[in-house]
């Protein structure tokens, strides 16, 4: 078997990291339990930036090579929406201003492993200590214009990628 | 499921299928971690075989015809893909292997990697 992954998601100014998060929708509030639908952004605004990892846990030797790469059904979100983000090693507080991170396209993102309580950090991107490990997170956030239809986007989806020995 | 195991001199054979990839030396560690450290050659003598079993498939590395300082690389490559917005996340992926072993050549001091991928 591989090493098991989850995802954790980082909130607030300290931050708090809520683990096992089963969706990173895009919305405006900073938190991992209201729902997009009660807090959707509006045209003209962004999402509050979104940081999850990937968290390992099980038994491995070494892991290595990680790396997240988005895809989005049909190749675009449409008129009106840009999803920009990267890999971070350090943290600020989530918020609807632009983040200045790139437009995400389908290429990986590449991270590194930290420690066994937070992704943010340097990290290494060989990890040989046992236990579980967050990897560096990836920051996202949705940028509108106006001219953004109402409603849900198109399906996004993340791979993440790891190499184990 | 594609899996290693190793045979020791004793006939003792150490399989990852058999111990759910967990090590039987220390906790948190996987059944490569006990072949790549020699952890079962204390109790069962040298490693004289090390086996990658994938689907119709047996990849067999003799260890007693390997360099001396010969160490086992054995990595596998995995992907998950999660939907946004459902958060279904799919099984883990295995995309390749790559199984074989590397020395350190005492003539020109370079470390050889003798390796196949296995996709």
């Amino acid at each position: 078997m591989a090493s098991t992954v989850s995802w954790s998601e980082y909130n607030g100014a300290t931050p708090t990291i809520t683990g096992s998060r089963t969706e990173m929708n895009l919305k405006n509030i900073d938190d991992s339990t209201t729902a997009y639908s009660s807090s959707p952004i509006t045209a003209g605004n962004n999402s509050y930036t979104k940081y999850q990892s990937a968290v390992h846990a099980g038994t491995y030797n070494t892991l290595s090579s990680a790396s997240y790469t988005m895809s989005v059904a049909g190749g675009s979100l449409g008129t009106g929406l840009t999803l920009v983000g990267g890999v971070k090693t350090s943290y600020t507080t989530p918020a609807t201003t632009a983040s200045g991170d790139s437009t995400v396209t389908t290429s990986a993102m590449t991270a590194n492993f930290n420690s066994s309580s937070t992704g943010v950090g340097t990290g290494t991107s060989t990890y040989t200590t046992a236990g579980g490990v967050y990897v560096n997170p990836l920051r996202l956030q949705l940028q509108t214009t106006t001219s953004a239809a109402p409603g849900d986007t198109t399906s996004e989806t993340i791979t993440y990628t790891w190499t184990e020995s | 499921m594609p899996h290693i195991e190793a045979e020791y001199k004793d006939g003792f054979v150490l399989s990852e299928l058999e111990q759910d990839d967990k090590s039987i030396y220390e906790e948190g560690r996987n059944t490569f971690y006990d072949i790549l450290n020699k952890l079962p050659e204390a109790d069962h003598g040298p490693m004289v075989r090390l086996s990658l079993h994938v689907p119709k498939q047996k990849l067999d590395i003799d260890w007693t015809s390997v360099p001396d300082n010969a160490k086992p690389i054995r990595f596998k490559t995995y992907a998950i893909e999660r939907n946004f917005a459902t958060g279904e996340t799919s099984d883990p992926m295995l995309q390749k292997i790559v199984f074989g072993y590397e020395y350190l050549d005492p003539e020109t001091k370079m470390n050889v990697q003798k390796v196949q991928e296995i996709k």
